[in-house]
């Protein structure tokens, strides 16, 4: 099992889009690596001819009748929102300093 | 006896006999919250005008002769993961700080329909991952057994307000044994019904293919009571079961009557106490489980050993596949639509705002929980973690089938160890996830599991629970067999057990006289 470097950490972060501090690294990453070394004791329990489940009761093809239901209105879907204009969601720039 | 001390069934067919009123019980356990919750902070919000003016409607259902339900009036706590238009919805969490939801989890909607007052939402383990409710953003729950002590999690809120008597009835959600092993660590009574029973619709999401809402309670018969009023069908929730699970209650009342011939009992080899190498099995938990095995040989139950050999890996795998859904569902707390937003100095992009908020409104195990589940779910490493780990949920599923087939429930301990201190496992992640070790195996699976108070563990007076599990859709065997087990450890103890500093008080000094 490979272990997770602080800089992996790092980059698994920054996926996940948490800014955390170096304190917060140094604290984290070994214990990452204690609780992947604890989950890694699965490889090689199941089979090639195991399948998988991904969810207990297994549905398919779960469909609503195709009619029109009261919804949110926008003022109810914007009330929790950080930051509001013209009825819709003020969000900060989304394009990065060099486009 | 006051009238916070009995049970929710006895509270009903109080109001139903005119012996007391809605407003009456309301105020009760509102008083009883301000007395108490100051030391227990077992509720993160108190809705105490919202409460009374639903418990007065409730007594005006009354005097028109038009309840709404058996349960009407009665009041109950909600576990704040669950959406309640008006009250905040925090999840235990600074990201949802003074959230107020625009609509109602379907289960909400069922109490209100009902006409249960609701007195305020109950402290959590932040998106409920943890099992000690020391991940509240808002400080921790204390255990009403030893303030010094944790009252389990995720749903330690929930059960601490029903062990002090705070409310008859509450809610909690069950991802890995989050209403089962606060149960345990309080003296309570927790089910999880069988996945997809009770709808899922305004339940922030922790991990989809494990959470499940269900009861909190002190006995089992107003577990049943409760579960039949949330239960059903729910079109809002695609991964609601269209089978009714029907007969709760019938089951807790044949149950108390203690004959359980013709039952066949399980005990799990695998959880029934051995050394697993990494923790030991709580000598005080073993010796009640073995008393309430007895008991169920007693009322006529066959007892037989039943070996279910994957169980083994179950913590594994479930700590591979809930942070893999739950890096997945919190990646909705973006600090655009809802939720904290920290803006970082400067001329900050939409991802630097994400990221600085994600970071402030997180705490350490969610933050941990959901990079696990962005390692596990990345490529080159998805089959080896995410994808083993569900074949492993295949074997515990099979494992249950099996074990099905020769018994028609299983038992175990409900947690390995009685209630431990507050802060001792606190930033010791794998030591915390042990807890969970034989709750874990029903949520992989989707079977129902109840556990119940099985006395009290000798070495340090803290109770002990114990759990029984159900193939799926069977929920009434465990109230039959969990009513069953009950009485008899009710009569065996000369009533039920109550947390010393929260018990009644004495009865009337006349009756002390003769």
């Amino acid at each position: 099992m490979p272990e997770l470097s602080r800089d992996e950490v790092r980059h698994l972060a920054d996926l996940a889009r948490i800014d955390l501090s170096d304190a917060e690294l140094d604290h984290l990453a070994p214990q990452l690596n204690v609780i992947l070394e604890s989950v890694a004791s699965i490889q090689g329990v199941a089979g090639d001819d195991v399948v998988p489940t991904s969810h207990p009761i297994p549905m398919t093809n779960v469909f609503r009748e195709d009619v029109v239901t009261p919804c949110l209105t926008p003022e109810q879907a914007l009330a929790g929102a950080p930051a509001v204009e013209e009825q819709r969601f003020s969000v900060p720039r989304i394009l990065g300093d060099e486009q | 006896m006051s009238w916070i001390h009995k049970t929710a069934a006895e509270q009903a067919a109080a109001l139903a006999a005119g012996e007391v009123t809605s407003v009456e019980l309301t105020r009760a356990h509102l008083d009883r919250i301000a007395a108490v919750d100051g030391e227990l902070n077992a509720f993160l919000y108190v809705d105490a005008d919202g409460a009374l003016a639903q418990a007065q409607a409730s007594d005006d259902r009354r005097a028109a002769g038009t309840p709404l339900h058996e349960l009407d009036g009665v009041p109950i706590a909600v576990k704040d993961v669950l959406t309640t238009t008006g009250l905040p919805t925090t999840c235990g969490s600074k990201m949802l700080e003074g959230w107020v939801p625009p609509y109602d989890a379907t289960v909400v909607a069922r109490l209100k329909a009902a006409g249960l007052p609701i007195l305020g939402k109950t402290n959590m383990d932040e998106f409920a991952m943890g099992s000690s409710t020391e991940n509240s953003a808002y400080g921790p729950t204390r255990n009403p057994w030893d303030h010094d002590r944790i009252p389990g999690g995720s749903g330690g809120g929930s059960a601490a307000a029903v062990a002090a008597f705070e409310a008859p009835l509450a809610l909690g959600t069950d991802t890995g044994g989050s209403i089962r092993q606060p149960g345990a660590m309080t003296g309570t009574v927790g089910v999880k019904p069988t996945y997809g029973s009770v709808s899922r619709y305004g339940l922030v999401a922790l991990a989809n293919s494990l959470d499940q809402v269900g009861p909190v309670t002190r006995t089992v018969l107003d577990a049943a009571l409760l579960q039949e009023l949330i239960g059903g069908h729910d079109p809002l929730d695609s991964t609601s079961v269209p089978t009714p699970v029907t007969g709760l209650v019938e089951a807790a009342r044949r149950g108390a009557g203690r004959d359980l011939t013709g039952v066949k009992v399980g005990v799990i080899k695998e959880l029934a106490g051995q050394e697993d190498g990494q923790s030991a099995w709580q000598p005080g938990v073993m010796q009640c489980f073995t008393e309430s095995v007895e008991l169920l040989t007693k009322m006529g139950a066959e007892v037989v050993e039943v070996s279910c050999p994957h169980f083994v890996h179950a913590m594994a795998a479930y700590y591979l596949i809930l942070p893999a859904e739950c890096s997945s569902n919190l990646a909705k707390f973006d600090a655009m639509r809802y939720g904290l937003r920290v803006t970082p100095a400067g001329n900050p992009s939409a991802e630097d705002v994400m990221k600085a908020s994600r970071d402030a409104g997180f705490g350490a195990e969610v933050k941990r929980r959901i990079i696990i589940g962005t390692y596990a779910l990345s490529s080159g490493y998805y089959d080896a973690y995410y994808g083993q780990a569900q074949k492993i949920r295949t074997l515990i599923v099979e494992d249950f089938d099996r074990a099905f087939e020769q018994v028609d429930v299983l038992v175990s301990p409900t947690a390995p160890s009685t209630a431990f201190p507050i802060g001792e496992k606190a930033d010791d992640p794998l030591a915390m996830y042990l807890n969970d070790l034989a709750t874990i195996p029903a949520n992989l699976a989707g079977v129902p599991g109840v556990s119940l108070p099985s006395g009290t563990a000798p070495e340090d007076g803290l109770p002990t629970g114990v759990q029984f599990l159900a193939p799926v859709l069977e929920d009434a065997r465990l109230y039959r067999v969990g009513a069953a087990l009950e009485a008899a450890l009710t009569e065996s103890w000369g009533g039920p057990l109550v947390a010393p500093a929260y018990a009644p008080p004495s009865d009337a000094p006349s009756d002390k006289e003769n």
